[in-house]
């Protein structure tokens, strides 16, 4: 009864806390302007010694201010509501939200000036003038538009390709570079490898410098001390030259410079989202389009108030647009349109199509070909062959789009086809120049009934009307519409494909919210593990994680040991240089000791950080198994060792013999326990830049914009490595000491 | 002392296990008088008795007298030593003994 | 039985007249507030059964400790065959494994087998191969009557068969004298017989051994000679029957006197019942009573005590009650001794009740007296 009414109390207690907690966020207005963040009603958070804390600090000293150590975190807190305003560098915000950040917006005005962003030096380093050189380098780079070019590449048109860099084939220094590896595109994670704006001009400075680099990871907190203290020579990080780490560390001159921009939430899109439901509903809408089309104008007709339009290179960078919000509808042909919905969750095909298409193939005026292909091209629409190479061809599934193989005798005679290459999906190349499409598959099929061969030849769109006039092609096509003027010019087949101009638009009551939790959880678990290969990274986090663990526990274990032996020795001083050295040990945070070693103690010694890390955690382990092998022993009957005294063994004998077989007996349970915290314990090395499991985690955290999916994961494989290791522990634990069963002797015949 | 009581019908079977003395005498006179009414047949097994007083007898006197008017009463598996208490204090004769 | 025994002893003894195996001389232990040795010699020859009695608390156990030196001697020299164990410079445990110890709480090393136990200190302190300490365990198992526990774990035996395979474990190692110290004082009475007729087994052996014990008829049955131990030393030194029977100084003489009487004083209301039966019965063990003597004993504090005395006392406030009981062995008798002041008053009265009837029954004789303002009512059985 008690119980009962205990665990009633408990409950209530907790559910008041948490309904506190929820309604402690307040439902604040809408925020559209930077200003209006100049409030204490307003929380803002800033990154911890980065620009955007003393752009906040100038120009929004009202405001209430939280740091956050890094940009993951800052994330999370805006679109969980937990902050008003998120201030940090509004390229790497801008790639968050690309990259799938929801919920959130980039106000447009910048928060106050720009600040430089510039290569850190370390005043430790062991290279001579480093200063000058990277200054010297920046210059010359600048000079060739190296700078330029990789700024275009990485940030503007987010490309995400890192070009070949020659190593030096003979270094003669070696370069120890700093970085984050968490801020997408100057220094990120893509899979294993890594990669970003800063990365490539890590590896083109150690070209120049002629010498060897070596890079390492850090958060932002550490990377500066690490700095400080000469682990690293220099740090490319997407580093602000601020005031304050100006006191700690130098900097070369500005590399590019930064805009610190502030990010918001933006309301929940279905309400206030506009809904579409005729064309007319567009009306002053922001559309994008491919360039080099003539959309527009054809929209215009079609729509009033079309004018705003947006030109993009490519139909992936539409869906980006449209994804981020930067457009409301996307103008291109329903085939282009299908292939985009079909690869992206969120996007559809609105219903009402702007104008409608017929595509056709081409043939010379008068050409006995027509027929012959209408007739097919009739038989086919009704056996439903159309229909199924519309599937294969518009889906998303890349793996079947392959054409038909030309396996007949093709005695008929030989079909000259002229298309376009440049026409996904209808008629386009793939990866190795291959011809596919799905008009060509179509051709090549009429072609089998036809019993006739195939020559393909890719030719220009403007100039496919003028291959069939020279009599170069018997047949063209390439999304080719039919339309009166051509018909002039040309003869066209029966429309195989009813197509259309139609609008992409963001699909608001569809995909996203009807997923159920099982599919969103077999979301996140492709984005991290599968995508990019990622679990190749999390294997690798986890075997230094594991490395780690079993180093430290084997030499802790002896360590451990060899103190408590020390602590039976008689003499007063040697027992009690024992016993502070376990107090001190037990009394210190193992991270902070970790740090002690790896800035201080081993500070300017050229040290792995995993041999490190295992020394660190070895000591503490020691610490607390020698007391725990201590007090093993001290549990153990004096009787038992008098009695062995008496019979004549040693004390040596006595107590290796008799003592400790017992004392393991009752500590060893307890050691595995102590080992399996320890394990969980290394979670902390990322702070000295190890790259364990937890580190891993947050590199993917900070690629997939995810909370809790990567942490759950995370916890998860930590508990399966805790359990597996028990499991191993208890294994030898048996092979050691054996119950008793024993029924025989070894060496005797019974 | 441990009184263990079985009740089949009306015959009222108690083992008893210990000593029976001034202290434990109480028990068994509230074991028996609770259980008494209809009893036509009561048996007590004395094989785990270690020890016998007088307060005990007048227990068993009590009981006797009860179920003479009611039935019977035997006392069963008496060691040598409480029987020689019986035969000396004239037991031996009032109660019904039986060795086994 | 017992005269035989001594007399093969005694000549054994006859050869080896002149050899101590253990000489002890001026021992002295101090701890920090307590000296339980203060000034002990003694010589002590091979084939000798000494068995140490004494008060607790007076050194009995430290003597014994002091031998196998698991307690360092304050001052004082001690030899065992030869070698002076108190020299810094001696090689203890050599000396040791020719000593067995039997302790109190059994001590077998808990992780191994009784077979292992056996086996341990003959493998690693005399070199034995393991077959021949096996076969050698087994024997001495089988003679007292453990064999089919070989394979058992300490914890799986009661205290007897500990105490019992702990012995075994130590005459293995074929020592050259064995000490106990207290080796059945933790045991349940119900097993005190089976420890102490391996012991017996032993001393018929003729294996020199010096046991600390409380059971006083076994110490006169087995020994060839008695230490009591008081005040620090050993009080007095002299044969089972020169002790037990004739003791010379005062304070031997109160204690053996002790051993054979039972005395309570001031009972009142308040008295522990329970409690004194069981000492009543303990007493009775250890004078070897019968069944019938004990249960008589218990009988007569009841009926008299309980029924009849303290009823009467009840009003009055200061009534001086006491009780001695005494075991004569000549007599083969227990004398039961009621004190009481007050008027002159006769337990059973006039009639013939029961608890009156009971107690007549039981007893060999009743006797009432009244001198000088004290009663006397003395049962025998």
């Amino acid at each position: 009864m008690v119980l009962q009414k205990r665990t009633a109390l408990l409950t209530f207690a907790l559910s008041g806390i948490l309904c506190l907690g929820g309604c402690g966020r307040k439902e604040n207005e809408k925020i559209t302007s930077i200003e209006q963040l100049n409030n204490p009603a307003y929380t803002i958070g800033v990154p911890e010694g980065g620009a955007g804390m003393y752009m906040a600090e100038k120009y929004l000293p009202e405001a209430e201010r939280k740091t956050f150590s890094g940009n993951t975190s800052g994330y999370l807190a805006i679109s969980q509501g937990k902050l008003d305003g998120f201030v940090y560098d509004r390229v790497m915000m801008e790639f968050a939200i690309a990259s799938g950040l929801e919920n959130v917006e980039i106000l447009e005005e910048n928060l106050g000036e720009s600040m430089d962003v510039a290569v850190g030096i370390s005043p430790k380093s062991q290279i001579e003038n480093l200063k000058d050189k990277v200054n010297q380098f920046l210059s010359e780079a600048r000079a060739e538009g190296t700078l330029d070019d990789m700024y275009d590449r990485w940030v503007s048109r987010a490309e995400g390709t890192m070009p070949e860099i020659q190593a030096p084939q003979m270094p003669d220094c070696k370069l120890k570079v700093g970085t984050t590896g968490m801020v997408q595109p100057f220094s990120y994670y893509e899979g294993t490898t890594l990669t970003g704006y800063d990365v490539e001009l890590i590896y083109r400075f150690g070209a120049w410098l002629n010498a060897e680099v070596e890079i390492k990871i850090y958060d932002y907190d550490g990377i500066i001390a690490a700095a400080q203290a000469g682990d690293i020579d220099c740090i490319m990080a997407n580093l602000n030259a601020t005031e304050e780490r100006r006191r700690h560390i130098e900097f070369s001159d500005c590399v590019y410079p930064s805009v610190t921009a502030v990010m918001v939430r933006s309301e929940q899109k279905d309400s206030t989202e506009k809904k579409y439901e005729t064309l007319s509903d567009f009306a002053g809408a922001r559309f994008a389009s491919l360039s080099g089309g003539v959309y527009d104008k054809l929209l215009q007709e079609v729509i009033a108030d079309a004018e705003d339009f947006s030109y993009y290179n490519s139909v992936p960078d539409i869906v980006a647009a449209l994804k981020a919000d930067r457009v409301d509808a996307g103008v291109l042909d329903e085939p282009l349109a299908q292939l985009a919905a079909a690869r992206n969750e969120g996007l559809k095909i609105f219903e009402e199509p702007v104008v409608q298409d017929k595509y056709g193939y081409a043939f010379q005026k008068g050409s006995l070909l027509r027929d012959q292909f209408n007739e097919l091209i009739a038989k086919f629409k009704e056996d439903g062959t159309i229909a199924s190479l519309k599937d294969k061809w518009l889906g998303a599934d890349e793996s079947i789009k392959v054409l038909t193989q030309q396996d007949w005798p093709g005695d008929k005679g030989i079909i000259r086809y002229y298309y376009d290459g440049t026409h996904e999906p209808m008629t386009y190349l793939g990866s190795s120049g291959e011809p596919l499409g799905l008009e060509i598959d179509l051709l090549l099929l009429i072609a089998r009934e036809l019993d006739m061969k195939v020559e393909m030849t890719t030719c220009e769109f403007a100039s496919l009307i003028t291959a069939l006039e020279t009599g170069k092609a018997d047949v063209v096509s390439g999304s080719l519409s039919i339309t009166e003027e051509r018909a002039k010019r040309v003869d066209f087949a029966d429309t195989h494909y009813d197509s259309a101009m139609v609008l992409l638009v963001r699909d608001l009551d569809g995909a996203v919210q009807e997923k159920g939790f099982w599919a969103n959880l077999g979301d996140s678990f492709q984005s991290t593990f599968v995508v990019e290969g990622r679990w190749r990274l999390i294997l690798r986090g986890l075997g230094v994680t594991i490395l780690i663990s079993v180093f430290s526990g084997f030499f802790g274990l002896c360590l451990g040991f060899g103190i408590c032996m020390l602590r039976r020795i008689n003499c007063k001083s040697v027992q009690w240089i024992g016993a502070v050295f376990v107090r001190v040990i037990q009394g210190t945070p193992i991270v902070v000791f970790l740090m002690i070693l790896y800035y201080g103690i081993f500070g300017s010694v050229d040290i792995s950080e995993i041999l490190v890390a295992v020394i660190g955690f070895s000591i503490n382990f020691a610490a607390y198994s020698s007391e725990m092998m201590r007090t093993g022993i001290e549990t153990v009957d004096k009787g038992q060792s008098e009695a062995a005294l008496a019979m004549g063994y040693t004390k040596g004998q006595t107590f290796f013999k008799i003592v400790l077989p017992q004392a393991a007996r009752n500590f060893i349970p307890v050691l595995k326990g102590e080992f399996i915290s320890m394990v969980k314990m290394t979670s902390v090395v990322g702070y000295i830049a190890v790259q364990d499991l937890t580190k891993v985690s947050d590199i993917i955290r900070s690629r997939t914009m995810e909370a809790f999916f990567p942490l759950i994961m995370t916890a998860v494989i930590y508990f399966i490595v805790a359990n597996v290791m028990t499991a191993a522990l208890s294994f030898a634990e048996r092979k050691v000491a054996p119950k008793r069963n024993k029924r025989s002797l070894k060496g005797v015949c019974m | 002392m441990k009184i263990t009581k079985t009740q089949n019908g009306n015959s009222l079977y108690l083992a008893l296990e210990g000593r029976l003395d001034t202290n434990t005498a109480p028990e068994l006179e509230a074991s028996i008088k609770g259980s008494i009414d209809g009893v036509e047949e009561l048996t007590i097994n004395m094989e785990s008795l270690d020890y016998l007083s007088s307060a005990g007898l007048r227990v068993l006197l009590g009981a006797q007298k009860i179920m003479n008017k009611q039935g019977s009463m035997r006392v069963t598996h008496v060691n040598d030593t409480i029987m020689e208490i019986f035969e000396v204090t004239g037991f031996a004769d009032i109660l019904t003994i039986e060795k086994a | 039985m017992i005269t035989e025994k001594h007399e093969a002893r005694d000549a054994c003894a006859g050869e080896n007249m002149n050899t101590s195996i253990i000489s002890i001389r001026h021992l002295c232990k101090e701890f920090l507030n307590v000296t339980p040795l203060k000034d002990v010699s003694v010589e002590i020859k091979k084939g000798e059964v000494i068995s140490i009695i004494g008060p607790s608390g007076t050194g009995k156990s430290t003597l014994l400790r002091c031998i196998n030196l698991l307690e360092t001697p304050t001052k004082g020299e001690i030899v065992v065959d030869g070698v002076v164990t108190t020299d810094k410079k001696c090689k203890v445990n050599l000396v040791r494994q020719k000593m067995g110890m039997v302790f109190q709480s059994f001590n077998l090393f808990a992780h191994k087998t009784i077979i292992e136990n056996i086996m341990m200190g003959q493998v690693d302190l005399l070199k034995r191969n393991r077959q021949e300490a096996y076969d050698k365990g087994m024997e001495l198992l089988r003679n007292i009557g453990l064999a089919d526990k070989a394979f058992s774990y300490p914890d799986e035996l009661s205290g007897g068969q500990k105490q019992r395979a702990a012995i075994a474990r130590t005459v293995a190692m074929e020592p050259e004298i064995i000490l106990f110290d207290e080796p059945t004082s933790a045991l349940d009475p119900t097993m005190v017989g089976e420890v102490l007729s391996v012991i017996r087994g032993l001393a018929g052996q003729g294996m020199t051994m010096m046991i600390v014990t409380h059971e006083m008829k076994f110490a006169r049955d087995v020994s060839t000679r008695i230490f009591y131990m008081d005040q620090g030393e050993i009080y007095e030194d002299g044969t089972p029957e020169q002790i037990f029977e004739h003791p010379k100084r005062e304070r031997t003489r109160i204690f053996i006197r002790q051993l054979k009487v039972l005395h309570v004083e001031k009972i009142s209301r308040d008295f522990d019942f329970p409690a004194f039966m069981t000492r009543l019965e303990e007493f009775g063990r250890k004078q070897q009573f019968s069944q019938r003597q004990i249960y008589a004993m218990q009988l007569v504090v009841e009926e008299v005590l309980m029924q009849k005395l303290l009823p009467a006392a009840g009003e009055a406030e200061e009534r001086d009650l006491s009780l001695d009981v005494e075991y004569s062995e000549r007599e083969n008798l227990a004398q039961m001794r009621f004190s009481y002041n007050g008027p002159s008053f006769y337990p059973f009265g006039e009639e013939e009740d029961l608890s009156g009837r009971m107690i007549k029954g039981m007893s060999k004789a009743m006797e009432h007296k009244f001198v000088d303002g004290m009663n006397h009512f003395i049962i025998s059985i």
